[in-house]
């Protein structure tokens, strides 16, 4: 029972996910519940981290659907090599997760108001991670959120430009 | 309770968790204020998921390692305009390095 308690905890954040990629999905009925079952870190950090509503979309189900199938295919091929390759550890994979979610993250921090919410949601995960059980702390950064965008006459955060030279829409993402 | 009773629980807990997202009536969510809060959720989540999956380790413990110096590396490259396959590659190559020379 702890088990499940620990990873319905760590699920929670998907739940917040899903407020706003619901807003640029635009879904209903079975769309709707494949939307939910891709809802994840990766589809949203794509999904969100693209300028316009189409690109948005795109991003969110090319990666929600590429997570699912190679998520599934590495499951399973870890399940019949297992130990064949090693702890992932060993070629920085852990790192390289990451720093993906960084980088995914990165063009919209060029927004006050999301710079703030990402230096305050680091703090809090920082601070109560020894004290909290998995997946609390997280849950708890969604504070950071909620401080932030409450915040009276605070900036509306522009949509990420484009730098010189690089086409609109060209973010480098898998 | 068997292993399949556990695993089939946890997935309908994670599945509802994430339709309950999608089925929020609209006007919960409506509004300026509760629109901006909204789309800073996933940009404080994640932010926070990047610190959990970089400096604490097991148990809850703070810890600087080979984790946060791949980091390091991927916000300079970051910083210098990379490539997102150059970030992610640089900070695996960079962790993986430091754990073979014995660090982190």
């Amino acid at each position: 029972m702890a088990a499940v308690l620990t990873s319905t905890l760590l699920g929670v954040r998907n739940g917040l996910y899903a407020l706003q990629t619901s807003r640029f999905l635009g879904v209903a009925g079975l769309r709707r519940l494949a939307a939910a079952q891709l809802t994840i870190d990766e589809s949203t950090a794509v999904g969100v981290g693209q300028p316009e509503v189409r690109a948005q979309r795109i991003g969110f189900w090319l990666t929600g659907i590429a997570v699912f199938i190679g998520w599934n295919l590495m499951t399973l091929v870890g399940a019949l090599v297992g130990n064949a390759l090693g702890d992932p550890r060993t070629y920085g994979l852990d790192a390289a997760a990451a720093a993906a979610f960084a980088a995914l993250l990165w063009p919209r921090l060029r927004s006050g108001d999301a710079a703030a919410t990402a230096v305050l949601a680091a703090f809090i995960a920082l601070v109560t991670s020894p004290s909290l059980p998995p997946g609390v702390p997280v849950i708890l950064a969604a504070l950071a959120a909620v401080v932030v965008g409450l915040r009276r006459g605070g900036r509306h955060e522009s949509p990420p430009t484009s730098r010189v030279g690089e086409l609109p829409g060209a973010d480098p993402v898998p | 309770m068997t292993t399949w009773t556990t695993v089939l629980l946890a997935c309908a807990a994670a599945y509802a968790l994430k339709l309950a997202g999608y089925l929020v009536p609209a006007t919960w969510v409506e509004g300026e204020r509760r629109s901006r809060v909204i789309a800073l959720l996933p940009v404080a989540l994640l932010a926070a998921l990047v610190t959990v999956q970089t400096v604490v380790g097991d148990g809850g413990s703070l810890v600087l390692d080979a984790r946060a110096a791949a980091l390091a590396v991927a916000v300079g490259l970051l910083l210098l305009r990379a490539n997102f396959l150059v970030v992610v590659a640089g900070a695996a190559l960079a962790a993986g390095l430091l754990r073979a020379i014995g660090w982190g």
